[in-house]
């Protein structure tokens, strides 16, 4: 009966990424033993060439660097967004959800606008410059098409994708555990490492996945804010596929990113203790 | 008291850094450069324009049924996923959670032209309603997760003595669990909302005549220029959420906001 | 619209999609803002053809969506190259009944992977040249080398399309620019290599670049820098003395438009001069109609912005169809992004 109600619920939605996802993902997989031939068709012939080539040490420094610009992102959202969250979650009060939705409202508009506002922020001629670094350093810093910029941008992205989930974790601790522990002697340090972060893991588990994952595939921040040395593994497919029209090479390169991300995540969730919790 | 006013500094410098490019932008929408690179000095004139065009107008139309037919759907489907994942322990369970992640890994090219692909072998023409059946499925992951961080660790005797007083599975659902989990269906809500709403790779294949939504506007426009008139269309979107916000705000503020737990 | 189609109207369409019942219409694929500002509206009413406009960001998303098939377009602005690849691939529908093809710039007809101009017709062209600010770049530069000269660097922008970047290297050192011998090719990957570390970005879009000044020498299209002139008048071009290339955006049909005589009647209209002078004061980028020339503002003549003088043109080439030396070019493209700095 049990087991029934349980099929019922998740049935939907696996119907759907099934249908959505792992059918058309079936057709890449198969496409990725095959060869593009010079004139951009799809050849007949099975080889395992396009890993082979994907092996190419070219593609390291790419995949570390996206890596490491994921990781940095990550990091930087939970340094932002958790104060951020636990302000919404534990002294929001009455505007709980006005404070929330203000978080999410800048992302209401579009990407590109956004990015292209923020390069007339950061642009050599730009406010950040003439209000900040000018006066101070002499001169404008070029911070356009950096690793720096980059970072910025995919920040400013993943951010409400990394406070949303801690706040909702956060506001299921009660104010009067809080009290209890204040009254008890202890201090405010050990009351949030004691009380406040343990209760709030889960958020902070699934803020990092939601953060690192997406961050560690995304193309268009370094493509906008980028320059030529930091492109990311998210943009060599994107090329692969639009630019250099090899699919079936461009489908080999997902599929090994998307394994390596897949059993990621599964050792994020098995060395964080929360299988249980998330999987 | 010095902490809580620290951290009160703390989240108003986040909101900052959140709202600087916006501000730009709204700031940038009375700009009469057309490229919108440089300030040239004040107009009015992007807005005018705006109100005659329909393309723009259509566009924005179709990315709010989407956004909002898409998040409906997906916060469904993904509540009932994450309550299935999370209370009950079934065969294929573990599969199953990994299935959720796969929305998220899978390149959005890929998924793209795959799917394109995979719709003309079905047969099935490019309209609005093929748009949303992608941001649906990869919009769930993101509602699943959301609120599986929720449901961790709630312990379900509320349910239980709920179903033991005699409480169909439904009202069980609607009055017992659903104000528990509700915080974070609305986040889940929410994020989908937001990544449905900005979508462009996606979108893009997936489209068709006449259905392209306001982000496939936008970047088609790299080519001879996003105009201020772009920045007008975001400034009037959010300054309308954010009155309808102050408007629902006021209406709900006479009653206490729902307790967790 | 058949029965058939009309029904599935009501089972779809109930649910969103809007169907038009409208007798004629033509669904046009095209660049955002890259038509004159009454042309389709004049059309409609030249013809009662309703026009639907949809705009694609880039030639490579418009080839693998007609590729992979299943959209219905009538119309579609591809590249020069795009045509090619589109004819090789048989994507497109010979056009019958097109009046005026005799009218068009003699540097525009008979090109050689279309001669008979049964695939495409040219609609507005442009040059790949070097764009500069003269106010950081002086003397006024001429050549292709400024884009490898160290004092610049931060401040080069190459365009990320590999014909235009792989070609302006063969250019600079004096090769062909539609190469594709190996040992060619060899020489272009170093130059491109020895040039990265001076690189700001490899971008399709450079005008706001130019006009923040962020950029001080680019290689860039023609159309693109005149719009960034018009932001920051400092902003300068030049046909290098080494060549550049011309090219031509043209209207193609899609081999399954479902309304053929519609594109039809449509490529007439815009080779009509009056209505091909409009298009061109609107958008800024010169047609191919010889008569439209006169009704031109005449700040687009003579300007390597618009029309480039004569003698200028002559230093341009077409990109020509590489055949499969073109795996060759995609490959040191993937060397020169792929590689670290």
């Amino acid at each position: 009966m049990k087991q029934r109600t349980a099929w019922l619920l998740v049935l939907p939605m696996v119907g759907w990424l099934v249908f959505f996802y792992l059918l058309p993902l079936g057709a890449v997989a198969l496409q990725s033993f095959h060869l593009v031939t010079p004139d951009y068709e799809i050849g007949k012939e099975l080889t395992l060439e396009n890993y082979r080539r994907a092996m190419n040490p070219d593609y390291y420094p790419v995949l570390l660097r996206s890596a490491s610009y994921a990781a940095a992102t990550t990091l930087a959202c939970l340094v932002l967004g958790y104060p951020l969250a636990y302000f919404i979650a534990l002294h929001g009060g009455r505007h709980k959800s006005l404070f929330l939705l203000l978080l999410m409202l800048p992302f209401w508009t579009s990407y590109l606008v956004r990015t292209y506002c923020w390069m007339t922020l950061l642009q050599t001629e730009g406010l950040i410059n003439t209000v900040l670094f000018e006066p101070w350093l002499g001169r404008p810093l070029d911070m356009l098409a950096t690793d720096g910029s980059v970072i910025l941008g995919l920040t400013y992205g993943f951010l409400p994708f990394a406070t949303l989930p801690i706040s909702v974790a956060l506001e299921r601790i009660d104010r009067s555990l809080l009290e209890a522990s204040a009254d008890l002697g202890g201090s405010p340090l050990s009351t949030f490492l004691k009380v406040v972060l343990p209760l709030s893991r889960p958020g902070v588990i699934a803020a990092t996945l939601l953060t690192f994952v997406p961050a560690m595939g995304d193309f268009v921040t370094p493509e906008l804010l980028g320059g030529p040395s930091t492109i990311t593994i998210g943009q060599a497919i994107q090329e692969q596929y639009l630019q250099l029209f090899d699919w079936p090479f461009g489908a080999a390169l997902a599929l090994l990113l998307m394994v390596l991300m897949l059993i990621g995540i599964a050792l994020y969730l098995r060395l964080s203790g929360s299988e249980r919790v998330l999987a | 008291m010095k902490r809580s006013f620290v951290l009160l500094v703390y989240t108003a410098l986040v909101y900052l850094f959140l709202y600087a490019p916006v501000l730009v932008m709204a700031l940038y929408s009375f700009n009469q450069d057309p490229r919108n690179a440089v300030w040239k000095g004040f107009t009015l004139q992007w807005y005018a324009k705006l109100m005659q065009d329909t393309e723009i107008q259509r566009a924005l139309l179709n990315s709010l049924q989407v956004g909002l037919i898409a998040t409906l759907a997906a916060t469904v489907l993904g509540t009932m996923a994450a309550l299935a994942l999370t209370r009950y322990r079934f065969r294929m369970q573990a599969a199953l959670s990994g299935l959720v992640f796969l929305p998220m890994v899978v390149p959005e090219v890929v998924m793209g032209t795959s799917l394109l692909a995979f719709l003309a072998a079905i047969g099935w023409k490019l309209s609005l309603s093929t748009i949303i059946v992608a941001h649906i499925a990869f919009c769930v992951s993101y509602v699943t997760i959301t609120v599986r961080a929720r449901l961790a660790g709630m312990d379900f005797r509320l349910e239980e003595a709920a179903a033991d007083l005699g409480a169909g599975p439904w009202d069980t659902f609607r009055l017992v669990t659903l104000p528990r989990i509700l915080p974070g269906v609305i986040s889940g809500a929410l994020l989908c909302l937001t990544i449905s709403i900005d979508d462009f790779v996606v979108t893009f294949f997936t489209q068709g005549i006449g259905s392209g939504t306001l982000p496939i506007r936008i970047y088609s426009m790299v080519k001879t220029g996003i105009t201020p008139e772009i920045n007008a269309v975001s400034t009037l979107m959010l300054l309308t959420t954010f009155s309808l916000m102050l408007i629902y705000g006021r209406l709900g503020s006479g009653q206490e906001p729902s307790r967790a737990r | 619209m058949s029965r058939r189609s009309f029904l599935g109207c009501l089972a779809t369409g109930a649910l969103l999609s809007s169907c038009s019942l409208a007798p004629k219409t033509l669904n046009f694929y095209n660049w955002a803002n890259y038509i004159g500002e009454t042309t389709i509206p004049d059309f409609q009413k030249a013809t009662g053809i309703r026009v639907n406009q949809d705009t694609f960001s880039s030639q490579d998303v418009l080839f693998a969506k007609l590729k992979i098939g299943l959209e219905g377009y009538d119309l579609v602005v591809a590249t020069d190259y795009m045509v090619r690849r589109l004819i090789k691939h048989q994507l497109l529908a010979p056009m019958q009944g097109v009046s005026g093809l005799e009218g068009l710039l003699p540097r525009f007809q008979h090109k050689p992977w279309d001669p008979e101009h049964r695939f495409s017709v040219p609609y507005l062209w442009g040059t790949t040249g070097v764009a500069f600010n003269t106010t950081h770049a002086r003397p006024v530069p001429d050549s292709l080398s400024v884009l490898w000269e160290p004092r610049y660097k931060n401040r080069i922008g190459m365009l990320n399309e590999k014909r235009d970047t792989i070609g302006a290297a063969l250019l600079k050192l004096g090769l062909d620019g539609n190469s594709v011998r190996p040992e060619d090719l060899e020489r272009a990957q170093r130059a491109l290599l020895e040039q990265k570390p001076l690189v700001r970005k490899y971008s399709t879009d450079m005008i706001d670049d130019l006009v923040r000044q962020e950029l001080h020498v680019a290689l860039g299209y023609s159309g693109d820098v005149g719009q960034a002139h018009e932001s920051l008048p400092e902003v300068g071009y030049v046909i290098p003395r080494e060549g550049g290339y011309i090219w031509a955006d043209n209207l193609c049909i899609p081999h399954d438009a479902p309304h053929y005589e519609a594109a039809i009647a449509f490529v007439n209209f815009v080779l009509k001069p009056e209505v091909a002078a409009a298009i061109t004061n609107t958008v800024g980028y010169p047609n191919a109609v010889t008569r439209a020339r006169e009704l031109v503002d005449p700040r687009l003549l003579d300007n390597p912005l618009g029309y480039a003088p004569e003698q200028m043109l002559e230093q341009t080439i077409f990109q020509e169809d590489l055949g499969q030396g073109e795996r060759l070019w995609d490959r040191v493209w993937e060397k020169v992004k792929l590689h670290s700095v």
